[in-house]
């Protein structure tokens, strides 16, 4: 008798302690800072995050605080192999709710480029702010610069990833 | 077949050669493909790979933007502004960076009309870079638009010419790629001719291998034979050594069995205590032992195997161990067992040694023999059957000895042929032993069985079966008669008298005589019947002899039949114990009871004790029914009044039961009666018997308090000689005396001395069988003690003795009266 009182109350213990677990909540995407210095980016399009009227903007504190990712690849652009350090474009997707196929990349001297968005989580396509440890000049790809990872597989190694890797970007429309 | 496989083999090997090219041919294809494959890939590559073209295109753009931008700024334009110069400055700067690399520089490099291009690009941009910080100052915007314009032909040039360049290098990556098709059409067409051959020459080679495969199982089924052969060629080979391991262990415990088997013989053979002689088919000595060569004194040497028997039986007969008539006789009955190859035992007698010769063939020829020294075993043998077979005092044969000899005669008797058994019984030996001594009993015997051997012929047996019983077996007489006259013969021999140590001794014997004929030829029947006989002979008188005949033999059974029926009465009480009185002569009183038995048989009446006694005394009976009459007087009288005694008579046979004086005893103490009135009554034929024994005996019931009287007095022989032996209270003279006193003197002398002689002993008298007044007035007369007799009264039942007692009619009528008349008496019935 008393053993099986026992059990029942070992039973409710455990079903009080599951109602009273926090729910994890998943896709509620914390509100983006308000950049404080240079905008150095702008997304725009289908985003459901946006911090400037229907665009999400960055200053380059508030991109890097979205989370580092560095690799070592080679490019047709310099000889040996260079360091490159930035944001993972499938993390800034995530942080700006886009929920487009496609992203167009502009660049400062009018270049553009259009990307599926499923390359960001197939190939780790990084958003990098530095090379080689130091921020990029504009005479320099910068300020900021797409890149493959183009030695993780030679799928990469084409033109069609060349064009997509898209120097001195300032801007994203997510279409 | 041999050859065959070889020509198969060969075959197959000129069948290889083509193959190993056709793989040559493969390999070389696949290394072709793998080749073309990678240059088509490198080519590929090349054709996909960076676009240099658009690089110097963009290049020439960017400069003229760069050159817009500035020319904007100098004329002030609403949208200029110096950072857009300088973001167009910087891309530009980007875009020659990029162009000025060592892939590029190489790619353009021999043609000069754009050798120095970036050279001047170079120059330009630094000089431009010192004039920027000044560029809104007047005229600096002018100066680099001078700096810049002389670029912009080298920029278009450079942009056409690279566009030139990639596009025939495109057009030389296209012919590369056709021809390595083309290449790789041709290996692909040589593949499939070669994978035909190899298709032909697989489907060839396939035939081949199935016939040799064909071969191959014929082989592998040969192989597999010959392979289980092998195996069970192996196992019988491992059977076999296991076989033999086994049989070699088996002989090698036989061996070593067989080693302590030999030391075992040995010890055996010379621990004999007979010695042994085994000899061979060449009558040649195998083996013999110690024992034999001391019994025959030789010496080891002369007995070693291989020695010639001839020589060592006449070593053995010069010897003098045994006397020479010994081996002789060995030797020849030796020879006569080896002749006839037989197995036996013989005896080698002489000069008073023995040897005893066990002879046994052997199954190989030759032969064992055993000896043995029987020389003293044969002197006690001959010496121990004599002892067994003759009586010691008489030297006749004995009982054994004549059982033998009767069966002989039974067995060896013609038909109508008879011969005669006597038994002979001598009369009163036992009187001559008591009063003579052992001694001279025995000098008797010796005597008589002289006497009887005279009185026979030679072929006739005398023996001795006994005590003094002897028996004779007359072997062949003629007739009847001739028995007869022997038997007379026997008695009157016997009855001569003897001088034992100078004294004259009469002996008398009776003979029972039975003949063995035709109709009676049985040994223990003959006996019966002889013995009959002699019991009827001494019944009638003794000292004569009868033949047996059929009625003795009736009457033996009529005597068994009253034994049985003793002991159904003993069973169901039908004795009775009658009271005669007994009057005691000086006061006229009743003194005592004599108990008389009776035996009330259910269907024959009322048996005198003469005629049961005798019956109930031979088969012992007596004693439980003399028990049962003690205890009933002892019972009886304890109810009369204290005065009144009684007697009871014992057997002679009574006192063989060594608990008579108990029986006694327990009688009075059950009874409660005072053992001064019991009287026990014995006759002289007890004290004839072991004198001594029953004289201890009546000494124990003196001591209870019991009074002894001596029965029938004078009709022994030696009366008076038990009267100094023994004690007795009271005689009881016997009847015979008391009868003849009116017709025999004598009687009425003896009487009267037997009365005086008691008296000066200081013993009562008893007169029984008082008929008359002359007998009672006589005996009142002579002093008689007490008196008896159906002149009083004759014995009655215990309930008419007691009504008489208590009437008071037990009265003695004293002395004689005129006018008495004796009362009538009864016809005598009983003792």
């Amino acid at each position: 008798m008393s053993m099986r009182r026992t059990f029942l109350v070992g039973i409710g213990t455990a079903a009080a302690s599951l109602a009273t677990s926090p729910l994890r909540a998943d896709d509620a995407p914390l509100p983006l800072a308000e950049p404080k210095g240079p905008i150095v980016l702008t997304v725009s399009g289908k985003i459901s995050n946006a911090n400037r009227g229907k665009t999400a903007v960055f200053d380059m504190p508030s991109l890097e605080a979205l989370g580092l990712t560095e690799f070592s690849t080679s490019t047709p652009w310099d000889p040996g192999k260079t360091q490159f350090q930035g944001v993972l474009l499938d993390t800034l997707m995530r942080r700006v709710g886009a929920s487009g196929k496609t992203v167009v990349a502009y660049a400062l001297n009018d270049y553009s480029a259009e990307l599926p968005i499923s390359d960001f989580a197939r190939y780790g396509t990084l958003l990098a702010t530095k090379m080689n440890g130091k921020y990029m000049p504009v005479s320099s790809k910068g300020p900021l610069f797409i890149v493959y990872p183009f030695d993780s597989r030679s799928t990469l190694e084409r033109q069609t990833f060349y064009g997509r890797s898209v120097w001195q970007l300032n801007r994203l429309a997510i279409v | 077949m041999p050859l065959t496989a070889t020509g198969k083999v060969r075959r197959r090997n000129q069948a290889k050669l083509p193959l190993l090219l056709i793989l040559f041919c493969f390999a070389l294809a696949a290394g072709c493909t793998s080749y073309l494959a990678i240059q088509q890939d490198q080519t590929v590559h090349r054709l996909a790979r960076y676009d240099d073209a658009f690089d110097a295109g963009q290049g020439a753009v960017e400069l003229l933007r760069f050159q817009d931008a500035v020319s904007a700024f100098a004329l002030g334009l609403p949208d200029s502004s110096e950072d857009i110069v300088n973001l167009r400055l910087e891309i530009f700067e980007n875009r020659f960076e990029i162009l000025s690399r060592e892939s590029f520089k190489s790619f353009i490099a021999g043609h000069s009309e754009i050798d120095g291009v970036l050279d001047e690009l170079s120059v330009a941009l630094k000089d431009i870079k010192v004039l920027m910080p000044r560029l809104s100052e007047k005229g600096v915007a002018a100066q680099i638009i001078a700096e810049l314009t002389p670029l912009d032909p080298d920029m278009t040039r450079l942009s056409s010419i690279t566009s030139t360049l990639v596009g025939t290098q495109i057009e030389i990556d296209q012919a590369h790629l056709k021809n390595l098709h083309l290449i790789s059409s041709g290996v692909i067409f040589a593949l499939i001719v070669v994978g035909v051959l190899l298709i032909i020459m697989l489907l060839r080679d396939n035939r081949l291998m199935m016939e040799a495969n064909r071969h191959l199982s014929l082989l592998t089924e040969d192989l597999q034979v010959a392979g289980a052969a092998l195996t069970s060629a192996h196992s019988a080979v491992a059977k076999a050594n296991e076989d033999l391991a086994a049989q070699n262990a088996a002989l090698r415990n036989r061996d070593e069995a067989l080693r302590i088997q030999n030391t075992r013989f040995d010890a055996a053979l010379n621990n004999m205590s007979h010695g042994l002689l085994m000899a061979d088919r060449n009558d040649r000595l195998i083996v013999s032992n110690t024992r034999f060569l001391e019994m025959f004194g030789l010496r080891p040497a002369e007995a070693e195997a291989g020695a010639a028997l001839e020589d060592l039986f006449r070593i053995m007969g010069q010897r003098q161990s045994q006397p020479r008539a010994v081996i002789e006789r060995i030797r020849e009955q030796t020879q006569a067992f080896v002749a006839q190859k037989e197995r036996g035992s013989f005896y080698a007698e002489s000069d008073g040694r023995s040897i005893q010769v066990g002879h046994m063939p052997m199954a190989e020829g030759g032969w064992v023999a055993t000896y043995e020294d029987i020389t003293e075993r044969r002197k006690v043998e001959a010496n121990t059957d004599y002892i067994a077979h003759h009586d010691a005092l008489t030297d006749l044969p004995n009982r054994l000895m004549f059982t033998l000899r009767m069966a002989e005669a039974l067995r060896d008797r013609a038909a109508d042929r008879f011969f005669a058994l006597l038994l002979l019984d001598v009369d009163h030996f036992k009187d001559v032993n008591d009063t003579l001594g052992h001694l001279a009993g025995d000098a008797l015997l010796v005597m008589i069985a002289r006497r009887l051997r005279g009185c026979v012929r030679d072929e006739d047996v005398v023996a001795r079966l006994g005590g003094d019983e002897f028996a004779i077996l007359q072997m062949q007489p003629r007739t009847r008669d001739e028995t007869v006259t022997l038997a007379h013969r026997l008695v009157e021999a016997v009855g001569q008298p003897y001088s034992i140590d100078g004294r004259r001794v009469v002996a008398g014997v009776s003979v029972g005589i039975a003949i063995c004929n035709d109709e009676t030829n049985d040994a223990e029947q003959l006996l019966r019947s002889a013995d009959m006989a002699l019991y009827r002979s001494k019944a009638e008188g003794r000292n004569t002899s009868r033949f047996f005949e059929a009625e003795m033999e009736t009457a033996v059974q009529v005597r068994s039949t009253i034994a049985a029926d003793i002991r159904d009465a003993l069973e169901q009480d039908r004795f009775e114990v009658l009271y005669q009185p007994v009057f005691e002569v000086a006061t006229g009183h009743l003194a005592q009871f004599e108990g008389l038995l009776r035996w009330n048989h259910p269907t024959l009446g009322t048996i005198l004790p003469s005629r049961f006694i005798p019956v109930a005394e031979d088969s012992r009976l007596i004693i439980p029914i003399g028990e049962s009459v003690i205890r009933r007087a002892c019972m009886d009288a304890a109810d009369w009044p204290a005065n009144i005694r009684v007697a009871v008579n014992l057997s002679p046979t009574q006192f063989e039961d060594r608990g008579l004086t108990k029986v006694v005893e327990s009688a009075l103490r059950n009874a409660g009666l005072q053992p001064s009135r019991l009287e026990l009554e014995i006759t002289e034929g007890a004290l004839l018997r072991d004198g001594d024994e029953v004289r201890s005996m009546l000494l124990e019931l003196r001591a209870l308090g019991v009074t002894i009287a001596l029965d029938d007095f004078g009709t022994g022989y030696a009366s008076l000689s038990y009267l100094r032996h023994f004690p007795f209270d009271k005689i009881k003279i016997d009847r015979s005396f008391i009868g003849d006193l009116g017709s025999r003197s004598d009687s009425i002398a003896i009487v009267e001395s037997v009365i005086k002689l008691a008296t000066k002993l200081g013993m009562a008298t008893t007169a029984e069988g008082i008929e008359t007044a002359e007998q009672w007035n006589f005996l009142s007369a002579v002093g008689c003690t007490y008196v008896q007799g159906y002149y009083f009264d004759r014995p009655r039942s215990l309930a008419t003795v007691q009504r008489k007692m208590e009437s008071g009619e037990y009265a003695l009528p004293l002395g004689l009266e005129p006018g008495w008349a004796p009362r009538p008496a009864p016809t005598p019935t009983a003792a």
